[in-house]
């Protein structure tokens, strides 16, 4: 056992340490879910995609350098660290599309899409969900009928984050309606400019917008099929393994607000911090970071010998976003009435970052796959408990 | 960053398993845990030739010289048998303060005989208040012209009964000493207490028990200080042993959801089950990794303190949890004392007890971070 990191990769925290201070270092932080944080968002992360550590871990082949996971791994949790979200819909083409076109895509989408994704200068959305398919995928009803050269596509996705500013939709859609619902879709990269796309704005209890899509006729060129035809659920389910790294910078954040507000403000002549009962919630809190902290290293070490995580993330998932639940929790107890408070508001605690958090509990656990869906996965996949009916 | 074990832990633990499967079984620990001893002499003997009660201790003293985190690799593995004998009394107690504290011929007289299983350790330290807390050390010693006698009442000595030595800790005025003291010695009265899990635990009473000179283990008035080594470590071996006793009541509360049938299917088929499972595993990953953490840092020297009182929050959490949500999947089957889930059920009560219960380690965390430690 060694829970050390090497020189190299503590060098390079040093380094991703400055950049996102230079970045971000001082200002008020961002909050991720107001709609001027997308561009600054973008730069940020085109000024990463020029030093090259959007794809660190990619193939020398295609522009990366053949780095271990765990820079990736200590690229994000610094950017956590520093207050920039390290999930949220970004980089969705680094993340995913990236690692499954260098697996699966033609030479000529790689020659197209990984030099472009590579530097940031296109960004995809995940098109999964749709009114019908939430948590059950599979059952997803969007339609691609062939069509010569092309495939037509009509139907409806719902919640996809991203696509009122992604170049790109990540998209799956049913194209063989006969077959056994995970055996018949596919996966398209489509121009977000198509005609035949609307969008019609949702906005999330935190604010954050999210879409509606609508396609009605949308003809997407076969070139733009990833991978073979029916194999979509399979592509999907697998490049969700390259965002199985997991970081708690955030939690780590926000506790350190806690304990801020706590030791510095005092009622009825005594400091909150005083208090035995919050500060053993608290106690317990930093031991669950600690620990959480090294489960993500152990999942980032794992995927360093080419292990491939599986329940394992699910697992993560549910801890992580339980865990923001609970720190949110704790923090909204402690403030009392301050704890109504939302930025912009005279009186308002830490600029409105405690409202925001709680605001943004309510996502953790449903997006990215509901907590009782990962437990699901943990049972059957991890423990090889039967599925039910 | 390596979370695996090395090929020779690896080999240590598979040896543990092979011996415990053989030979510690539910009718071993039912039969064993009703003896006055509380453990089998001649299955002690064996261990010590496994180098179990030497793994910790130098060759130059008998042993065979590997470290603590190859010590807490061992307990894994005796805690999912629930081994009912002193070995962690004996190692992490006994062995561990010699080491810490004990002079170059404290350690050739006693360690030698730890590693040959022919002495059997334990450390007289809780009374009255039950906290592992200085303040709470009422045990008085007055010096004399040949050395101490101690006088004052012990409560919770693992094995206090059984036990060739006691390492002892005691009050000369505001401040603590520790000794070695014999456990038969004239003057110490020992009272079993009954309690719900295996190991036996007792009371000690001490009457100007007369205890010499070069009995005193580390520097006088300084004991406490080496108490409070010894219990980081213990706290850190304890997480060990629990992790196994968890693991262990999942593997076989897995085992069992899969085989028991109930309107026509598995039980393991159904969600309510399977998310008290899922709870179980989750629980468990979060005990696992600070754990393995804390024992690594103190094998290398590292400070763990931080770590030691936040892994044993975790660790006490988790394996009470684990065993409330096995009683729940398992309903009446794991009621009956036939089954081996009570035993886990008693073993996770009294190891969250164990060198710091919960608020007792939450508030060692507190405590640090109010003085400044960063939590990240």
């Amino acid at each position: 056992m060694d829970f050390t990191f090497t020189k190299e990769e503590r060098r390079f925290r040093e380094e991703a340490r400055g950049f996102f201070t230079a970045e971000v270092g001082g200002a008020p932080p961002l909050d991720p879910e107001n709609e001027a944080f997308v561009p600054k968002m973008r730069a940020i992360l085109r000024r990463l995609g020029e030093r090259g550590w959007l794809t660190m871990t990619w193939p020398k082949e295609y522009g990366g350098t053949d780095a271990s996971p765990m820079y990736r791994f200590i690229l994000l949790e610094e950017m956590a660290l520093s207050g920039l979200t390290s999930s949220g819909g970004f980089n969705t083409g680094g993340r995913i599309v990236g690692p499954t076109l260098i697996q699966y895509g033609t030479k000529e989408q790689k020659d197209f899409f990984l030099p472009k994704i590579a530097k940031y200068e296109i960004d995809f959305a995940l098109g999964y969900t749709e009114p019908e398919a939430g948590s059950d995928l599979a059952s997803l009803k969007m339609l691609a009928v062939e069509d010569g050269d092309e495939f037509v596509i009509t139907g409806q996705k719902m919640y996809n984050t991203t696509c009122h500013w992604a170049e790109y939709h990540w998209l799956a859609v049913r194209t063989d309606p006969k077959a056994p619902k995970h055996k018949g879709i596919s996966l398209f990269m489509v121009d977000m400019k198509s005609p035949g796309i609307t969008l019609t704005p949702m906005y999330a209890v935190s604010g954050a917008r999210t879409n509606a899509v609508f396609y009605d006729n949308v003809r997407v060129p076969k070139s733009r099929l990833v991978g073979d035809k029916n194999k979509g659920f399979y592509y999907a389910s697998t490049a969700l393994a390259y965002e199985r790294i997991f970081n708690v910078g955030m939690h780590a954040r926000m506790l350190h607000n806690i304990i801020t507000y706590a030791q510095t403000t005092k009622r009825q002549g005594k400091l909150l911090w005083d208090e035995p009962a919050l500060q053993r919630e608290i106690a317990r809190h930093a031991a669950k970071l600690r620990a959480l902290r090294l489960l993500c290293y152990k999942i980032a070490w794992q995927m360093s010998k080419k292990i491939m995580p599986s329940y394992e993330a699910s697992s993560l998932k549910v801890m992580t976003s339980e865990f923001e639940k609970e720190l949110v929790h704790t923090g909204m107890e402690m403030l009392g009435h301050y704890g109504e408070l939302e930025a912009g508001s005279k009186h308002v605690p830490g600029e409105g970052a405690f409202a925001q958090g709680y605001h943004s509990a309510a996502l953790a656990t449903i997006t990215g796959g509901a907590s009782e869906i990962q437990r699901n996965v943990i049972a059957t996949r991890g423990l090889g408990l039967p599925r039910g009916d | 960053m390596d979370y695996s074990f090395t090929e020779q832990q690896q080999m240590l633990k598979k040896a543990a398993r092979d011996f415990l499967a053989a030979r510690c079984d539910k009718a071993f620990i039912d039969r064993i845990i009703k003896t006055e001893d509380g453990f089998d002499k001649g299955m002690w003997k064996e261990m010590a030739e496994l180098g179990w009660q030497g793994l910790m201790i130098p060759e130059e003293h008998g042993g065979t010289g590997g470290d603590f985190l190859d010590l807490c690799a061992l307990l894994e593995e005796t805690g999912k048998s629930l081994l009912p004998a002193p070995l962690f009394s004996t190692t992490v107690l006994g062995a561990t303060a010699i080491l810490l504290g004990g002079t170059k011929t404290q350690q050739s007289r006693f360690l030698p005989k730890i590693a040959s299983g022919d002495s059997v350790f334990t450390m007289a330290l809780l009374e009255k208040e039950g906290t592992y807390a200085e303040a709470a050390i009422k045990l008085e010693a007055h010096t004399t012209k040949d050395g101490y006698t101690l006088s004052g009442t012990k409560l919770f000595v693992a094995y206090g009964g059984s036990a060739d030595y006691l390492i002892c800790a005691a009050r000369i005025g505001t401040s603590i000493s520790l000794f070695i003291v014999d456990a038969k010695a004239k003057g110490i009265t020992h009272t079993p207490l009954v309690v719900m899990s295996g190991e036996k635990k007792y009371e000690l009473q001490f009457s100007n028990v007369a205890v010499p000179h070069d009995r005193l283990l580390g520097e006088k008035d300084r004991g406490w200080h080496l108490v409070e080594e010894v219990l980081e470590r213990a706290a850190v071996a304890k997480c060990a042993e629990m992790l196994g006793g968890m693991q262990h009541v999942l593997d076989f509360t897995i085992d069992y959801v899969k085989r028991r049938v109930q309107f026509g299917r598995p039980i393991g088929s159904f969600q309510a089950v399977q998310h008290h499972c899922a709870n179980i595993v989750m629980g468990i990953e979060l005990a696992r990794g600070i754990t393995w953490e804390a024992a690594w840092r103190i094998s290398k020297g590292m400070p763990a303190s931080m770590e030691a009182a936040m892994a044993k929050q975790l660790a006490n959490e988790a394996y009470l949890r684990t065993t409330a949500l096995a009683h729940q999947v398992h309903g009446g089957i794991g009621l009956i004392r036939e089954h081996p889930l009570h035993l886990y059920y008693r073993e996770a009560r009294t190891s969250a007890y164990a060198f710091g219960d919960t608020a007792h380690n939450a508030d060692r965390v507190a405590a640090s971070i109010a003085a400044g430690a960063a939590i990240w």
